[in-house]
């Protein structure tokens, strides 16, 4: 030991810092020069021991002390060593073993964390029972509201859409899987350019159609701001529609507005169109009804009236032969994709049974079985069957059991799904359901029949899952594929109509 | 919340475990500020270690857990009162309104078992840091369930929770989830030595670990390791390394040690 150092012990009763500081400490105030020897830490035995074998003197202390000891090679190396655990104390101390970054607990606090106060928007994904309290938290910071969760209390949703409206912000939802909010894409998304087009969307799988058909004709969109399905209900009244319009009208990037829902209600559909008529951007209506444009023909009259090209849209697959069975089956995981079909099938087909029919005599519980001797149609991603469960979007099983039965019965005439890609749903839709109906197309063959499955594929070549990777799969296992849902439709009421003797 | 620096005292709600309320009911007492740090501020009463944690500080099952998000400014031997169901600081007071459950899950032996390996894996080389700071020979008694391990080990390491104590922490509160045959000896140990030779804070922490208590990160795991679901037992390890600066990670090396010695010699009796 060096006869000359200096040396000094002191005991700092209360200090307060972790091991890591402390150790932290030590050897930045070794390294010092000058420094000889350094330590700090509490005073317990086992580290006044290892102090005492370091040749420190150690007075009488409590294990609640803290130690500093520093040997130094002179009194100023001494005096600038202290002052450096000092300093180096100071530094670690207000952040200390406590100091873990725990995740905000509340909505708000998330909000006053993130400095998103006064401006920006909230994805509240919580259970239905319980979205409406975030998202009121997230209104009382000045937050626009995205509410992804379904099985929200329609009074619910009517009182945080007033009290939204009062304070000029948006709520998107209950019930809104999807929309692109400053270029980035919220719920289940696909990944289409940016360009001049807004979408208000009532529809969330309406809505990624339109994405995709305009994706497709080199269209881009801007914004796509939904609304949730009953918000053009009667009781809702398009409270959000117009918030998203007037939004949609005061951005000067956005050159065209569509106005996508399910069937409206019709005071709703309107007033909403006459409120529409008097926004200084064209607004293009795609309210689904008997007898109006489908959404591919809506997407090729704004492509006419922005003087684009309608391109021809894709397929996949080599044309299916003629079923043996009746009736059409159609087993959906998007919500408009079934509406439309709905709508356009029963033009040529007479009523389709569903569990969200077009009218109430015509409604049937898929849980209890197939719809008999009916054409049929069942939306995966309605409320009654999500409950307590994910959306057929990410968690297919219940759709594929129902597919199995579909190909199985010698009554299905044609089997049509949709398939819907983009971030958020699942990750390779494509290859469960080619095994399942592979699987069901051979058994039905060796049963001497034919049961023809025709697919619309929503999605884009950009999307995670892209889109001709899925619809080549799909097609292999020998599904007619299409981007556009109506022409899905079309094909698979073609094809059902063979055997009805050309009724259809 | 912040409390507010100057001014009106604080008063707010507070969640703690059962024998936390029951410490602070009765009559009143005086205690002091051991440590006053930002995110918690721990005080001495009778002897025993409590905490008034903001939301940001590690929830030790010795706190109170408070919705602040910041404490007033105190100084060390700061009088403190407790009674009547509140704890009373200079500018703050806090009332215990909810109780918490701060044990951990039991665990089945089979189920501990086969958690060892896929514990290994994915902490790798991720505990040699702390390894690398104790006594092998402290880690070989701790794997052979030897009392001589506490000597070693309680209050070894420079912060106010020794690494030590926070790889004893883990091994007493993995031995009882798993009811770990050499329990009682290690206990025994501890209970002995712990308030001379460790702070009064650590100290506090190994009796509650004594009790099967410990933060809720380690009941997570053990609530992973119980119900055989990695995801949640991976998401507990991560949470637990973040921990302090070594406390999460030592307590996660105590845990790992008791159940390897449970897989290595069977099914204690």
């Amino acid at each position: 030991m060096n006869q000359n150092a200096e040396t000094t012990v002191e005991l700092r009763a209360g200090a307060y810092a972790d091991s890591v500081t402390l150790l932290g400490v030590s050897r930045q105030v070794a390294a010092t020069p000058g420094v000889l020897a350094a330590q700090v830490a509490m005073a317990t035995p086992l580290n006044v021991e290892v102090l005492t074998g370091m040749g420190f003197e150690v007075p009488a202390c409590s294990p609640n002390d803290m130690v500093v000891a520093v040997r130094a090679e002179s009194p100023e190396a001494l005096a600038a060593a202290v002052t450096a655990v000092d300093l180096a104390l100071a530094g670690g101390s207000r952040r200390t073993a406590s100091a873990v970054e725990v995740p905000p607990r509340t909505t708000a606090s998330a909000a006053r964390r993130s400095g998103t106060t006064g401006g920006g928007v909230a994805l509240i994904s919580v259970p239905g029972a319980y979205a409406a309290v975030e998202a009121m938290d997230a209104l009382d910071q000045g937050l626009d509201v995205m509410i992804f969760s379904d099985n929200v209390p329609l009074e619910q949703e009517v009182a945080l859409k007033r009290i939204a409206a009062d304070r000029d912000l948006l709520v998107m939802g209950p019930d809104c899987g999807t929309a692109v909010v400053g270029g980035v894409g919220l719920g289940f998304a696909n990944v289409t350019p940016r360009g001049e087009v807004g979408i208000v969307a009532a529809s969330g799988t309406g809505c990624q159609q339109l994405l995709c058909l305009l994706a497709a004709a080199g269209v881009g969109v801007g914004a796509a701001l939904g609304v949730g399905g009953r918000d053009l209900s009667a009781a809702v009244g398009g409270a959000s529609t117009r918030q998203a319009l007037t939004r949609l009208d005061a951005d000067p990037s956005i050159e065209h507005i569509v106005l996508v829902s399910k069937p409206p209600a019709a005071e709703v559909a309107d007033e909403l169109a006459g409120y529409a008529a008097e926004l200084s951007t064209p607004v293009h209506l795609a309210l689904l009804g008997p007898g109006l444009p489908d959404l591919t023909r809506t997407a090729e009259s704004l492509l006419a009236a922005m003087g684009r090209e309608v391109p021809t849209w894709p397929r996949w697959g080599p044309p299916a032969p003629d079923p043996t069975g009746q009736w059409l089956r159609g087993l959906f995981v998007g919500g408009t994709l079934c509406d439309e079909a709905m709508l356009l099938a029963e033009q040529r087909l007479g009523p389709i049974r569903s569990n969200i029919p077009l009218r109430p005599k015509l409604g049937f519980d898929p849980s209890s079985g197939t719809a008999g001797a009916a054409h049929s149609m069942v939306d995966f991603g309605d409320d009654a069957m999500t409950r307590g469960r994910a959306h057929p979007m990410i968690d297919p099983t219940l759709r594929l059991q129902h597919l199995e039965q579909a190909l199985a019965d010698p009554s299905t005439g044609v089997v049509l799904l949709d398939v819907v890609l983009g971030h958020g749903a699942e990750p390779e839709p494509a290859a469960a359901l080619a095994t399942t109906l592979e699987a069901g197309v051979a058994a039905a063959r060796d049963q001497g029949r034919h049961v023809p499955v025709v697919l619309a594929c929503v999605g884009t070549e950009q999307d995670p899952q892209g889109l001709s990777r899925q619809a080549d799969r799909l097609a292999t296992a020998g599904a007619e594929v299409y981007l556009s849902n109506a022409q899905a439709v079309a094909r698979a009421v073609q094809l059902t109509g063979a055997v009805h003797g050309g009724a259809a | 919340m912040n409390a507010p620096l100057t001014g009106a005292p604080v008063r707010c709600a507070g969640a703690a475990a059962a024998w936390v309320r029951d410490t602070v009911a009765g009559s009143l007492r005086s205690g002091r500020v051991l440590h006053p740090g930002a995110d918690a501020v721990y005080v001495e009463v009778g002897g025993a270690c409590l905490g008034l944690l903001t939301t940001r500080a590690v929830r030790v099952p010795c706190g109170i857990r408070t919705p602040l998000a910041s404490l007033p400014p105190l100084q060390v031997g700061a009088p403190v009162t407790v009674g009547g169901g509140a704890v009373n600081l200079p500018g703050l007071e806090v009332v215990v309104t909810t109780l918490l459950d701060t044990t951990m899950p039991m665990l089945s032996l089979d189920c501990a078992e086969r958690a060892v390996r896929p514990l290994e894996e994915q902490l790798g080389d991720r505990l040699d840091s702390v390894r690398d700071e104790l006594p092998p020979s402290a880690l070989t008694a701790l794997r052979n369930a030897d009392p001589a391990a506490v000597r070693q080990l309680l209050g070894l390491g420079p912060g106010l929770t020794p690494l030590g104590d926070d790889v004893l922490a883990g091994w007493l509160a993995a031995a009882i989830a798993i009811r770990h045959p050499s329990l009682p000896a290690l206990r025994a140990a501890v209970a002995a030595t712990a308030v001379e030779r460790t702070t009064t804070l650590s100290a506090t922490l190994l009796t509650r670990a004594s009790h099967g208590e410990g933060v809720p990160e380690l009941g997570s795991l053990f609530t992973g390791i119980g119900i055989g679901e990695p995801a949640v037992v991976a998401e507990s390890v991560e949470l637990l390394l973040g921990i302090g600066g070594t406390s999460g990670a030592g307590i996660l090396l105590g845990t790992l040690i008791a159940l390897q010695s449970l897989a290595r010699s069977g099914a204690p009796a």
